[in-house]
């Protein structure tokens, strides 16, 4: 379960106001739910990600969260480019108390980046760590991911092998996602929420949070 | 308030510091050929070239009558500092990419860099001055006690530093450059190539409050039996030491997280 308590984050604009994301907001995500986060661009659903994982920080108000919560999940992660993919993994394993091995074992198999594997990562175009990195936050198990626009990873085939694999973990787990493609989110999603305004509307049916955002969408100013 | 507690204990921060350390060791000495040996490479380099440049220039050094470990017990001190202190204060900022994960925090970083930086100058420290006291046959007594005092000496004040230029770096990036331009007279000015008593008075007394001064008279304290720095004041150098430390820590801990989202 993630409960935000009476969160609010704003920035400074560039004409001297704050523009604000969220206004003491108090919504619950269930446990286990998994809640498509819906809202226009730049309304600010990534860094809503990045309060609820305890990256950044809400001006007021908290972030409440129960089990084990994973770093929002994009594309490229924090790999370092001078060290192989086998070598980052093994440090994001350490880091979450993973096994090593067979994190490293997992990741390998999965990513199917062959030799790559034990390259630098600076070689790698932007579809293998997209995959690398994919296949290391699938490879630790966490009671709620957080997952910021991975859909777009590598062919069709491995694709569909992110989605099988995400699907399963999804069966015993929970997650907050982001993604262009609302296809994806009516799919993946049981509930949604919508960022809009200051106001975070939260829908227990992700088809009723797809029309709100439609409706938002309509609306010309924001 | 157990479910806090349980997590304090769950070793998690000791293991996300032996994560980075590992992490460190394989990127910064990995990477280029020779690895450690660069580490070892600049306090060796320098003390030949200082011994070089000297033994032209003066019959004996200030103290003793080796020139080699008269400059090495004053540039490894001093070494000691400004790599602790410069590994510390690039902490936050070559860690941002770590931070996605909300498992490593700032300090982590710092400590880990920390860890790595000691450990390595201290190692590089045994081995010159093995070096220098089998290969040569300076009769000098060492007194473990004052060169123990003088690397924790440099290590507190190196953290302490560190610590507030990892704020200072991030908030006012043209300090950065302030910063090295100041510290680049500061090699001549620590008593690296001199010893305090050598300073004419005036200069003496301005210089007293430069920190290292007391840093490296406290190390040679221990290689010279004979030399007794009466100038050293451990209370004044102790403040150098928790002041910055105490105001970097503050600061970093409050907004650490706006520092590296929103700068």
């Amino acid at each position: 379960m993630i409960r935000l308590e009476k969160l609010t984050k704003s920035f400074a604009t560039s004409g001297g106001g704050r523009k604000y994301l969220v206004r003491d907001v108090t919504v619950t995500f269930p446990t286990g739910s998994v809640v498509g986060l819906l809202g226009r661009n730049g309304a600010g659903k990534s860094t809503l990600l990045r309060i609820i994982a305890g990256t950044q920080d809400p001006d007021e108000g908290r972030v409440v969260r129960s089990g084990t919560v994973s770093w929002p999940i994009g594309f490229a992660g924090s790999f370092h480019p001078d060290l192989t993919g086998a070598q980052n993994t093994r440090f994001v394993a350490r880091v979450y108390g993973a096994d090593t091995e067979s994190l490293t074992d997992y990741v390998e198999d999965f990513s199917e980046l062959g030799d790559f594997f034990y390259m630098p990562v600076r070689t790698y175009s932007s579809g293998m760590k997209a995959r690398l990195a994919f296949g290391v936050s699938m490879g630790i198990p966490f009671d709620t991911y957080l997952v910021d626009e991975v859909t777009s990873v590598g062919d069709q085939r491995f694709r569909e092998k992110c989605a099988e694999v995400f699907d399963t973990r999804l069966k015993s787990s929970g997650a907050v996602m982001v993604s262009h493609s609302l296809g994806q989110i009516r799919e993946m999603c049981q509930s949604g929420a919508v960022l809009n305004g200051g106001q975070l509307q939260y829908y227990p049916d992700i088809a009723e949070a797809v029309e709100a955002h439609m409706r938002n969408q309509r609306e010309t100013q924001p | 308030m157990t479910s806090r507690l349980m997590r304090r204990l769950d070793f998690r921060t000791p293991r996300v510091i032996a994560a980075l350390v590992l992490r460190e060791m394989s990127t910064t000495y990995g990477r280029s050929a020779g690895g450690y040996f660069w580490a070892i490479a600049e306090p060796v380099a320098g003390t030949v070239l200082l011994t070089a440049v000297f033994s032209f220039l003066a019959k004996s050094p200030p103290l003793g009558n080796n020139f080699a470990l008269f400059y090495a017990s004053g540039l490894v001190p001093f070494l000691m500092y400004s790599t602790v202190a410069s590994k510390v204060a690039m902490a936050v900022k070559f860690s941002k990419p770590l931070l996605v994960y909300p498992r490593v925090t700032y300090l982590d970083a710092i400590i880990a860099r920390f860890l790595l930086a000691a450990l390595t100058q201290i190692l590089v420290m045994y081995l010159l001055f093995t070096y220098l006291l089998m290969s040569s046959d300076t009769a000098t007594v060492i007194d473990f006690d004052a060169i123990g005092l003088a690397i924790l000496m440099a290590m507190a004040l190196g953290v302490s530093i560190g610590t507030l230029n990892c704020l200072l770096f991030s908030v006012f990036p043209v300090w950065a450059n302030l910063w090295s331009v100041l510290n680049r007279p500061l090699f001549l000015l620590s008593g690296v190539i001199f010893t305090y008593e050598l300073l004419p008075e005036s200069m003496a007394k301005v210089l007293w409050f430069n920190p290292l001064l007391h840093l490296t008279g406290k190390m040679r304290e221990g290689f010279y039996p004979t030399y007794s720095p009466n100038y050293i004041s451990l209370p004044y150098y102790a403040a150098w030491c928790f002041v910055p430390l105490v105001i970097g820590l503050f600061f970093l801990r409050r907004y650490h997280k706006k520092i590296l989202n929103e700068l």
